[in-house]
C-alpha cells in the first residue's frame, strides 16, 4: 500500500462527496420518527448546510501551512498520544466500513436477491474492497470520481423522467407538527458525516485548495441531497416513508419511453459506490495503523479488517435488532461526537498548549 | 505470472458474483417460474379468495413446437388468509415460484373493496418482487370475473385490462390509479382514493347488448365467443372502503380538478343548437386556496386548449371569429359543468373528498386547517368552490366548414 503519494482535491473531494451521497441513497425511514414531507425536506437541507459547524477542528487544520494532519498534531504531544489518535480514528473507520457494508448486505438480500443467501456475495465483495483498499489512495480517488460521473448522471436520467410525476400536493405545511421530528432528521443528517474525520487524517495527502476543495463538496451536497428529497417527496409522497429504502423505491418510479425500471441502474450505481466507500474506509484505517504501528504489516492489516468485517457482520446478521443497535443514531451519534468533534479539538487544545509552553 | 492470477482470480470473482450462476438456480429459471400476470381479490368464507392469471409457458402453448396451442394464460384461485400466503399455495400447486414482478393488475372484488382493502396493500409494497406503480381496480361484482376474462386467442387478458386503464392518456373519463397514489390517500383521513371499476360482460351477454362504460376491449374467441372488459365506472373510497360508484362524466369532473387530464374528446352544445367535438391538445388545472369570510374557498382555474375535431352544423356554415368564441364559451361551460357535477356528487353528497382539497388546504392554510380538520366532513360541504375556466379553441381542423352528413 502506497502511504506517501498524494491525491488532487478534485479526486478526494470526489470520493468524499461519493462516500455521503451513499449514506444520503441509504436513507432508511426507520431511523426516523413520524414526519411530514415538506419538514424532512427541510430538515435534511439544513442538516446538510450545517454541517459545517462541526468541521471548525478542519478548519483550524487548513490554516497550517504546513498541512499537518490531526495525527501529526497529536504527534506533538507525543508519540503514545498519536497511536492513541490513531486508534481511535481506525475504531470510527471501521464502524463506518460495518455499517456500509451492513446496510449493503440488507439492500442486496432485499431487493437484488431476495430469495438468496447473500454470504457469498458479502464474502466476495469485502475480498474484492481489500484488493481496491491496498492498490492505495490514488487508485481509489480515480475510481470514486468515476463512480460520481455515474452516479450524477444516472440520478439526472432518474430525475429528469420524474418531472411529470412531481405533486406538489404531497408536501405538507412546514413544520406542521412542531420542530423536534426535524430537527432530529437534521441531527441524523450531520452525525452521519464523518467524512471531516478523513479529511483531518489525509490533510498531507492532498494536493491543491482544500478550502475550495470543502466549499465546492459541502455545496453539491447540499444541493444534490435538496434535489434528490424533493423528488422524493412530491412523487412517493408519504408512502415513501413505508419503504426501507425510498431512494430506491423513487427510482422504481422512473421510466424513459419503453424502459421500464431505472432502478436498476441505481443499483448497480449503489453497489459500486459502496464498494468504494467501504474500500475507502479500509484504506484509512489500514494507512493510519501503518503509520503509527509497523509498516511491513501494510496488507495484513488490510486483509485482518476484511475479515473482522465478515465476522461481524455474520453475528450482526442474525437478527434485525443487532443491525437497528449497531447503525442506530445513538451509536453513531456518540462515534461523531468523540471522533470528528472532540477528539480533534482536544488534539489540537493540547498541542497548542504544549506549543505554548514549550515557548 | 503475478498479473495472470490476478485476472484469473478476477474472472473467478465475477463468475461467483454472476447471481445466475449462484445459489438455488434451479427454482429461478423462468421455465420453473409461474409468472404471474393479474390478481383478483376477494371475499371468501375462509379470509379471502385469490384469482391469478398467469403466463402459460407449457410447451403447447408455443406455436412453433408444432403441437395446438393451448391457452397464452392460465388461471388458478387459491383461498388463504394473505397475498404472500395464496402466492406459496401458488407454488405449491403448480410445482413452480411465483413471479410477482411482472404482475399488471391487482383488482380488488366489489365486496371485499365495500369492507376495506388497506390490509391487503401490504404485499404490494413490502415484496421487492412487486412494483409501487401497479394499477390498481376495483371489480363491479367479482374479482375472478376479471381474472379469469376470456378476451380471445392469443390476448393476455390482464395486459389487455392494463392497456384499457392506461388509456386514461387519451380519454379524460378514465381513471388511472398507481398504488403508491393510492397509498398516499389512504394516510390521510381527511381524503379520499378512487380507482377504475371494470365490468365484464360475458360472452352469452355480449351477444345480447352492445358494452357500456369507457373503454374496454372484446376479441373474437374460438366459436365466436368474446368477453368483453370495459371501465364503467369509478368507484369511490372513504378511508380504505368502498362507498360508492360515480359515472364517467363525473370522473372526468374528478381528472379536471385534479390536473390529470392529458387527452381526449368531449362533445357539446353549442348556443347555436348545433354540437361540436373537442380534442384536449393541453389542459392546466391550478387550485388556488384562500380563506374568505372565516371559510375556505378553492378557486379552480382550468386553461384548457382544444382543437375542434368535428362540428354538426351546415356543411355551407363557415365558421367566423365569433362562432369560435360562442363554441370556446360553450366548451367553458361544459368543462364547468362536469366540474361542478363531481364536486355536488363526490363532496356534497358523499363527503368524499377525492380532490385533495383537504391537502391543498393543510398546505396553504395550516392553522385554519389545523382547528377544523376534524370537521373536515362537515365544513367540505360548506366551502365555496368556484370555477374559472378557459377555453382556447387552437385549431378547426382543415376545413372551416363542416361535413354534416353529405357524402
Amino acid at each position: 500500500m502506497d502511504t506517501q503519494s498524494k491525491i488532487s482535491t478534485g479526486q478526494f473531494f470526489s470520493l468524499l462527496l461519493l462516500s455521503r451521497l451513499l449514506s444520503t441513497l441509504t436513507f432508511m425511514p426507520s431511523y426516523i420518527g413520524t414526519i411530514n414531507t415538506s419538514d424532512c425536506l427541510l430538515a435534511v437541507s439544513a442538516g446538510s448546510a450545517l454541517i459545517p459547524l462541526f468541521c471548525i477542528p478542519v478548519f483550524i487544520l487548513f490554516k497550517n501551512k504546513q498541512r499537518r494532519s490531526i495525527l501529526d498534531e497529536a504527534y506533538t504531544v507525543s508519540p503514545v498520544f498519536s497511536k492513541i489518535v490513531s486508534v481511535i480514528y481506525v475504531i470510527l473507520f471501521i464502524y463506518y466500513a460495518f455499517i456500509t457494508l451492513v446496510r449493503m448486505n440488507l439492500f442486496v438480500a432485499t431487493i437484488v436477491f431476495p430469495d438468496m443467501n447473500t454470504s457469498l456475495f458479502v464474502i466476495v465483495s469485502v475480498a474484492a474492497v481489500c484488493y481496491a483498499a491496498s492498490l492505495g489512495l490514488e487508485p481509489l480517488g480515480r475510481a470514486g470520481t468515476i463512480t460520481l460521473a455515474l452516479f450524477c448522471a444516472s440520478f439526472v436520467v432518474i430525475l429528469i423522467t420524474l418531472i411529470d410525476k412531481v405533486d406538489m400536493n404531497y408536501l405538507s405545511p412546514v413544520l406542521y407538527d412542531g420542530v423536534s421530528s426535524p430537527i432530529e432528521v437534521a441531527v441524523s443528517v450531520v452525525i452521519r458525516t464523518i467524512e471531516p474525520a478523513a479529511i483531518a487524517v489525509l490533510i498531507p495527502r492532498i494536493n491543491g485548495n482544500l478550502k475550495k476543495g470543502f466549499t465546492v463538496w459541502i455545496i453539491s451536497y447540499f444541493v444534490i441531497v435538496t434535489t434528490i428529497f424533493f423528488f422524493l417527496m412530491t412523487t412517493l409522497g408519504n408512502s415513501s416513508f413505508l419503504q426501507m429504502f425510498p431512494v430506491h423505491g423513487m427510482a422504481v418510479l422512473s421510466n424513459i419511453g419503453l424502459f421500464e425500471r431505472l432502478d436498476i441502474v441505481l443499483t448497480g450505481v449503489w453497489i459500486i459506490s459502496a464498494f468504494i466507500k467501504i474500500g475507502f474506509m479500509i484504506y484509512l484505517s489500514a494507512n493510519l495503523l501503518e503509520r503509527s504501528f509497523k509498516r511491513e504489516y501494510k496488507n495484513y492489516y488490510i486483509a485482518a479488517i476484511g475479515l473482522l468485517l465478515i465476522v461481524l457482520l455474520y453475528f450482526e446478521s442474525i437478527s434485525l435488532t443487532s443491525f437497528q443497535y449497531i447503525t442506530s443514531l445513538t451509536a453513531r451519534g456518540i462515534m461523531f461526537a468523540a471522533v470528528v468533534v472532540i477528539l480533534p479539538s482536544a488534539v489540537l487544545a493540547v498541542s497548542k498548549i504544549k506549543k505554548r509552553v514549550k515557548k | 505470472m503475478k498479473k495472470a492470477l490476478k485476472i484469473i482470480v478476477l474472472l473467478l470473482t465475477l463468475t461467483v458474483l454472476l447471481s445466475g450462476c449462484s445459489g438455488d438456480i434451479k427454482s429461478l429459471e423462468l421455465k420453473n417460474r409461474i409468472v404471474i400476470q393479474g390478481i383478483g381479490l376477494d371475499k371468501s368464507e375462509n379470509g379471502l379468495s385469490v384469482s391469478f392469471q398467469t403466463l402459460n409457458t407449457d410447451v403447447s402453448s408455443n406455436p412453433n413446437s408444432g403441437s395446438t396451442p393451448s391457452e397464452v394464460v392460465n388461471y388458478f384461485t387459491v383461498e388463504s388468509s394473505s397475498v404472500s400466503e395464496a402466492l406459496d399455495k401458488l407454488a405449491e400447486s403448480t410445482g413452480m415460484r411465483a413471479m410477482i414482478s411482472q404482475n399488471r393488475i391487482v383488482v380488488f372484488g366489489n365486496e371485499l373493496a365495500k369492507s376495506g382493502v388497506s390490509a391487503f396493500l401490504d404485499e404490494f409494497v413490502r415484496d421487492a418482487e412487486s412494483r409501487e406503480t401497479i394499477l390498481l381496480a376495483v371489480a363491479e361484482e367479482k374479482a375472478e370475473d376479471v381474472i379469469y376474462a376470456k378476451l380471445g386467442e392469443n390476448v393476455i387478458p390482464a395486459r389487455k385490462t392494463e392497456q384499457i386503464i392506461e388509456s386514461a392518456e387519451i380519454n379524460f373519463n378514465i381513471a388511472e390509479v398507481e398504488a403508491y397514489r393510492f397509498i398516499n390517500t389512504l394516510g390521510d383521513s381527511a381524503l379520499s382514493g378512487f380507482l377504475p371499476m371494470l365490468r365484464v360482460e360475458k360472452s352469452e351477454e355480449k351477444s345480447s347488448g352492445s358494452s357500456g362504460g369507457s373503454g374496454g376491449d372484446g376479441s373474437e374467441k374460438k366459436g365466436g365467443e368474446k368477453d368483453v372488459i370495459t371501465v364503467c365506472s369509478t368507484a369511490v373510497f372513504k378511508e380504505d372502503k368502498l362507498i360508492t360508484t360515480v359515472e364517467s362524466d363525473i370522473t372526468a369532473g374528478i381528472l379536471w380538478i385534479t390536473d390529470r387530464v392529458e387527452k381526449g374528446k368531449f362533445a357539446f352544445e353549442t348556443e347555436d343548437g348545433y354540437n361540436v367535438t373537442a380534442d384536449i391538445v393541453t389542459s392546466k388545472t391550478r387550485v388556488k386556496t384562500d380563506i374568505v369570510d372565516s371559510r375556505p374557498r378553492f378557486t379552480i382555474k382550468v386553461n384548457c386548449s382544444v382543437v375542434c375535431s368535428e362540428i354538426n352544423d351546415s356543411v355551407y356554415s363557415k365558421k367566423n371569429t365569433a362562432d369560435i368564441k360562442k363554441i370556446s364559451q360553450s366548451a367553458e361551460n361544459e368543462i364547468k359543468q362536469y366540474i361542478e357535477n363531481s364536486i355536488n356528487k363526490c363532496i356534497m353528497e358523499e363527503g368524499a373528498d377525492v380532490f385533495g382539497f383537504s391537502s391543498r388546504l393543510k398546505r396553504c392554510e395550516p392553522s385554519y386547517y389545523k382547528e377544523n380538520v376534524s370537521d373536515w366532513n362537515t365544513s367540505m360541504k360548506q366551502t365555496d368552490y368556484v370555477t374559472d375556466i378557459s377555453v382556447k379553441i387552437k385549431r378547426v381542423g382543415g376545413s372551416a366548414a363542416v361535413l354534416n352528413g353529405r357524402t
